[in-house]
């Protein structure tokens, strides 16, 4: 039970993981992307469109990264170059997002139909390991590449100057400048970074779960990934225990029957989620937002 | 005397260059979707001629655009409240969910009254709702310093899925899967002239009245233009930032709450769990199209309805989905805001 | 463009070429007839100034006299409208700072430029490596970190995080930063603004440390007692034009003093007759009670403590007193508690006989205490307004008043008072629903000032009253000041402008590090004394 109860929880997790670890690299360098969401769905759409045509899932995972980063340069138009609000563009962005996979998917796709899901691949003696074993080292490469790239997000942004120069952007952008680098060359790279992983976890949706595309398959992830962030103390390390959080509190809901909370209805189970992140934004202090958060930088 | 002064105002802010970008944004606006269509595999012209035809050239289309104009002059207006004190209020999704989900609850259960009593503490439970639930978000927000964005974004979710909950527990089963048994007729909102259309029309006219009001001559309303303007200002004559913070929040759920009570007192009869196809966030898009403002609420509200209306349309008129009028109301939108059209406001972060 | 040094090559701070430039006599930076203006101010005219290798050249002037815009200049934060910069003999444009430093010349403002959340060493370091380069070795960084440090002599952690040190040691760091990019001249603004003394003592002793290896030290202030103890030559800048240069042998603190603060009331056209005030004007015969009276007045700044350091005044009602001082003194902290919106630490204050420690702006409204001040924006006009709302603003916010009924606000009663008060202060144009946005910047003041003043208050403090105003809005607001002393009004001006005070006031006063350094009636004022304290060697004045 258990068992079952983690391996759903890790594929939950990835598309979560992956969108929280973009949102980082992008809150960090001072923008905060509401637009993740849409970002999400347009990767999840190419990576189904991708596999429709063809290619095979390590492709459409790629083309889904890169369609990622090119939105991530559109939105920098908009809020490093437009200095358009953040909060408003990203809702915006949303909606215009949603009606565009929903229209071109009506085209496009065969509703109904199911694409192929990675599979599985088992770890050596880690997968062994009891309880534990098949849930968290059986699972798709993509599972234990999102690790990964957690390690590597927290390598950029501490162990390059580009990070270096990223945090800087995010807490004081008037110091990057005066050391005489763009803040709005960082501001768009991080964007295209972030948007990049924001939109392979929306290809995780995809390849993880169905292999298809429905339309609105985000269902607000991309919004609870915002929550997560602020959990996470805008840490890569932090969004492995944050996010495993959340997924744990979605597959619970999952599973309620095997838990014994079938009273318990399911709307409420599907809250937990949300409930959390508003109460850790309420209890969390805004102690560690990187200060220059939402501001567009402007040279005085 | 007063008119023509603000006409003279006007006059100093359009400039050629202005109109310029405003052109530009509504033709590229027309070139982009024209290609979005063609991509979708719909022939461009016969698409925007089904729209106007689908939302203005038949009767039901009329009346229809009409509705849901109302819905959206009250969800434009949920947002230009607090977004006149410099807040933008995210959570109109789940205000108008919380304002469906009291007036249906009123609705259906309270038997004692005159239906007509009923009828209007129903739409009055749904205004309080609406402002309670924005309330609670600018509380947290002056007690714990919470972000309001992120509360109201979350409490969408939450009350969205405490209505999926309450239509199937709450009251007795309905014969459409989803959604409340239906509203006694003598509940319902009366309608206009005999017709089809809804006098929740105009009530939601009446709400831009009152909030033009409101603003231009009510002591409130200035209090909550001057925060808006600069808030420091305000606060060395004597105004209190964190009421007028609540108070305009709270204001604008009540619109919002309006909203979602005259959606099922007048327009679908019952509430349904898919009742609001993101009503919350066009209102932000009306807002900011109409600038802040309530009176130009009404033209914003009306373009954005004869786009969705006549999206709706489209799927049986050249076989694309509904969803394109968000196509069309985002990027018109994001180009309003890219070309400055609608300017960046001062700097506000996140605080 | 040279790609910044590499961290592995070479040693920090060190100037080859510096010697260079001191063999062949050339001056390290030189300006020619910069000028620079802002709008109608004209921050910088015709300005000549030469610094030599290897010395420390102190920029002396009272606020406003341009020395901070020179500096900016120099250091590329700002382009000039006219004249040229030369570095190491040669004609340069600098396009932004980083063009600066690459010429060796680098600023430290009085605003931070670092990042708290970072660490110092990564501070030290920020910018100095393409953000392409992959690898951010962190030891190799706070190694060299270390070494800049050590090489000038600062005792700093460099893996601490910049928010964990004092203000000193931020200062240090903003230096070493530059010192790390091989700057050669070093300019230093207002540094001692934030330092404790013994602080002060010793960024004096790294400074003369700087000169001994070759480098120049621009360091622009205002407190004379600092040019005397450190520096090799002087310029001294009043109202954006050199007045005086002065080699050390020549420092003599009355010279110095007079040259910065000026002796003579009618000077580079600040003609009596242009503040508005006439010899016809009545004068007022005698002051009547205190209105205002300031006791051991502490009050903590933004960055540091005591900005007002223990502070006595008296304002009598029928009286103007003139507040002097050169800005950075406490007068924007004094003028903040005096209108409620900065905490008092302790001391008293007495309006009439109502003895207030902490202050509110609704108590002060009712004690009748009004505030003019065209700095913040808190006293700024409301962009999005019209004149009539702007000028009503606190009477129709309070609830309790006449032009609010129901919540509905009265237009009729609103006409008659905004009426009434747009003659009164002369707006133009004369349309009370029109937006101020659109009106100059005198009629806002105007409006600001109907606002404020509609009431005849018991006590005025009027700040910079007139900072950025035309020659007529000037005028009407002296006429202002001088009809409502004249009908009783407690008036303190704050201002930067001596011959406004002196033209205004009945008695003056020097506001020196958050205290009075010297006060007397007008028409017996030394002005020997006033500019000593002005600039900080006034009796009883700390160095």
């Amino acid at each position: 039970m258990v068992e079952l109860l983690l391996t759903t929880t890790v594929l939950l997790t990835v598309p979560l993981l992956l969108a929280t670890l973009g949102e980082i690299v992008t809150e960090r360098a001072g923008v905060l992307n509401i637009g993740i969401e849409g970002v999400m769905l347009f990767g999840a759409f190419a990576a189904a469109g991708v596999i429709q045509l063809g290619p095979g899932r390590p492709v459409a995972v790629l083309a889904a990264a890169a369609l990622g980063a090119a939105l991530g340069v559109l939105l920098a138009v908009l809020f490093v170059a437009r200095r358009v609000n953040q909060i408003v563009g990203g809702v915006l962005f949303n909606l215009f997002a949603l009606g565009l996979t929903t229209v071109l998917f009506d085209r496009y796709f065969d509703a109904g139909a199911t694409g192929s899901v990675f599979g599985k691949l088992a770890l050596p003696l880690l997968s062994d390991l009891p309880v534990v074993g098949p849930a968290l080292f059986d699972q798709p490469l993509l599972a234990y590449l999102s690790v990964v790239l957690a390690g590597l997000v927290w390598w950029l942004l501490t162990r390059t100057w580009f990070g270096l120069h990223l945090r800087a952007a995010g807490e004081r952008p008037r110091a990057l400048d005066s050391a005489g680098v763009s803040v709005g060359g960082i501001r768009t790279a991080a964007l295209a970074v972030g948007c990049a992983l924001v939109a392979l976890g929306g290809a995780a949706l995809v390849v993880l779960q169905s292999g298809a595309f429905t339309p609105n398959i985000t269902e607000g992830r991309g919004f609870i990934a915002l929550g997560i962030v602020l959990v996470a103390r805008w840490s890569p390390w932090w969004a492995l225990p944050a996010v495993a959080l959340f997924g744990l509190a979605e597959s619970v809901k999952f599973q309620a029957s095997t838990f014994g909370l079938e009273s318990v209805p399911p709307e409420f189970l599907a809250m937990l989620p949300y409930l959390v992140a508003i109460v850790t934004v309420t209890v969390g202090t805004a102690a560690r937002y990187p200060a220059a958060l939402g501001v567009p930088y402007v040279r005085e | 005397m007063r008119r023509l002064a603000s006409l003279a105002d006007w006059r100093q802010r359009l400039d050629w260059r202005y109109l310029a970008r405003l052109l530009a944004s509504l033709a590229l606006t027309l070139l982009l979707v024209g290609l979005i269509f063609d991509l979708a595999g719909a022939d461009p012209v016969a698409a925007f001629e089904a729209l106007i035809r689908g939302s203005l050239g038949n009767p039901l289309g009329v009346e229809q655009t009409i509705e849901l104009g109302a819905i959206l002059v009250l969800a434009g207006l949920a947002v230009t409240i607090p977004a006149r004190a410099s807040l933008w209020n995210i959570g109109g999704e789940g205000q108008i969910f919380a304002g469906a989900l009291a007036a249906a609850s009123v609705a259906l259960k309270v038997t004692g009254p005159d239906p007509a009593i009923v009828m209007l503490l129903a739409l009055l439970a749904g205004l309080l709702a609406g402002a309670a639930v924005a309330a609670v978000a600018g509380a947290l927000r002056a007690l714990t310093g919470a972000n309001e964005v992120l509360t109201t974004l979350m409490l969408n979710f939450v009350i969205a899925l405490l209505t999926f909950y309450a239509i199937t527990n709450w009251f007795p089963a309905a014969g459409i899967r989803g959604s409340t048994p239906e509203i006694p007729r003598d509940v319902e909102l009366p309608t206009l002239l005999g017709g089809d259309i809804t006098s929740g029309v105009l009530l939601a006219l009446a709400c831009v009245v009152a909030a033009h009001v409101l603003l231009t001559r009510t002591r409130l309303g200035l209090t909550i233009r001057a925060v808006g303007a600069n808030p420091e200002a305000a606060r060395h004559n004597g105004i209190r930032l964190g009421s007028v913070y609540t108070v305009s929040f709270a204001i604008g759920g009540a619109f919002a709450g309006l909203a979602g009570a005259i959606v099922v007192l007048g327009i679908d009869g019952l509430l349904a769990r898919d009742f609001s196809p993101g009503y919350g966030f066009v209102g932000i898009a009306v807002a900011l199209l109409a600038r802040s403002r309530p009176l130009l609420v009404v033209p914003a509200a009306a373009l954005f309805s004869i786009v969705t209306v006549g999206g709706s349309y489209l799927e049986s008129a050249v076989g694309l989905s509904a969803d394109v009028a968000l196509v069309i109301q985002g990027t018109l939108l994001l180009l309003l805001l890219a070309l400055w059209v609608i300017p960046p406001q001062r700097a506000a972060g996140v605080r | 463009m040279t790609a910044p040094k590499p961290l592995t090559e070479g040693t920090p701070g060190s100037n080859e070429e510096l010697t260079r430039g001191a063999a062949a006599g050339t001056p390290a930076v030189e300006a020619r007839g910069l000028r620079r203006t802002f709008g109608e101010l004209v921050a910088n005219d015709d300005v000549d100034f030469t610094v030599r290798p290897g010395e420390i050249h102190a920029l002396l002037g009272e606020n406003g006299a341009g020395k901070t815009t020179l500096g900016t200049m120099l250091a590329g934060l700002l382009k000039p409208d006219r004249g040229e910069i030369l570095a190491g003999g040669e004609p340069v444009a600098f396009g932004s700072p980083r063009d600066a430093l690459r010429h060796g010349i680098g600023m430290v403002q009085q605003h931070s430029v670092l990042v708290p959340g970072l660490t110092v060493a990564e501070n030290l370091v920020l910018g100095t490596e393409s953000s392409w380069n992959p690898r951010l070795r962190h030891r190799a960084v706070e190694r060299w970190a270390a070494e800049l440090c050590e090489r000038f002599g600062a005792g700093l952690d460099v893996s601490a995080p910049l928010a964990t040190l004092s203000i000193d040691e931020v200062q240090q760091v903003e230096i070493l930063r530059l010192l790390g990019r091989d700057v050669r001249v070093l300019i230093l603004d207002e540094p001692t603004a934030v330092l404790a003394r013994a602080h002060a003592e010793r960024l004096f002793e790294a400074l003369r440390g700087l000169r001994e290896r070759g480098c120049s030290v621009v360091i622009v202030t205002h407190k004379l007692s600092e040019v005397i103890e450190l520096a090799d030559r002087a310029t001294v800048l009043r109202h954006g034009r050199v007045v005086a240069r002065l080699d050390r042998p020549e420092f003599n603190e009355d010279a110095l003093a007079s040259a910065v603060v000026g002796t003579e009331l009618a000077e580079f056209g600040h003609e009596p007759a242009a503040i508005g005030v006439s010899e016809d004007m009545p004068r007022h015969g005698g002051a009547g009670d205190v209105v205002l009276a300031i006791e051991d007045l502490v009050v903590d700044g933004e960055r540091s403590a005591g900005a007002v350091d223990r502070l006595s005044l008296q304002v009598r009602a029928g009286e103007v007193l003139g507040l002097a001082g050169v800005e950075g003194n406490g007068q924007a902290e004094l003028i903040e508690a005096l209108s409620g919106v900065r905490g008092v630490s302790s001391g008293t204050v007495r309006i009439g006989d109502r003895t207030l420690t902490q202050l509110d702006p609704r108590t002060l409204d009712r004690l009748g205490v009004a505030v003019v001040s065209s700095e913040r924006r808190r006293w700024d006009v409301v962009q999005d307004l019209s004149i009539e709302e702007n000028i009503l603003l606190s009477e129709l916010a309070d609830p309790a008043s006449d032009f609010s009924r129901w919540g509905f606000l009265r237009r009729s009663k609103m006409d008659a008072a905004v009426a009434e008060r747009i003659k009164a202060f002369d707006v133009r144009p004369a349309d009370p629903s029109r937006s101020v946005a659109t009106l100059s910047g005198g009629n806002q003041q105007r409006v600001v000032l109907g606002r404020e003043l509609a009431h005849r208050p018991r006590l005025l403090i009027a700040a910079y009253p007139t900072h950025g105003l035309d020659v007529a809005a000037v005028r009407f607001v002296h006429r202002t000041l001088l009809k409502l002393r004249d009908e009783a009004t407690a008036v303190l001006v704050v201002s930067a402008d001596r011959d406004e005070l002196f033209a205004l006031s009945d008695r003056v006063a020097v506001l020196y590090r958050g205290r009075i350094g010297y006060e007397a009636e007008r028409e017996k004022a030394d002005m020997r004394q006033f500019s000593r304290a002005m600039v900080g060697l006034g009796e009883g004045a700390k160095a």
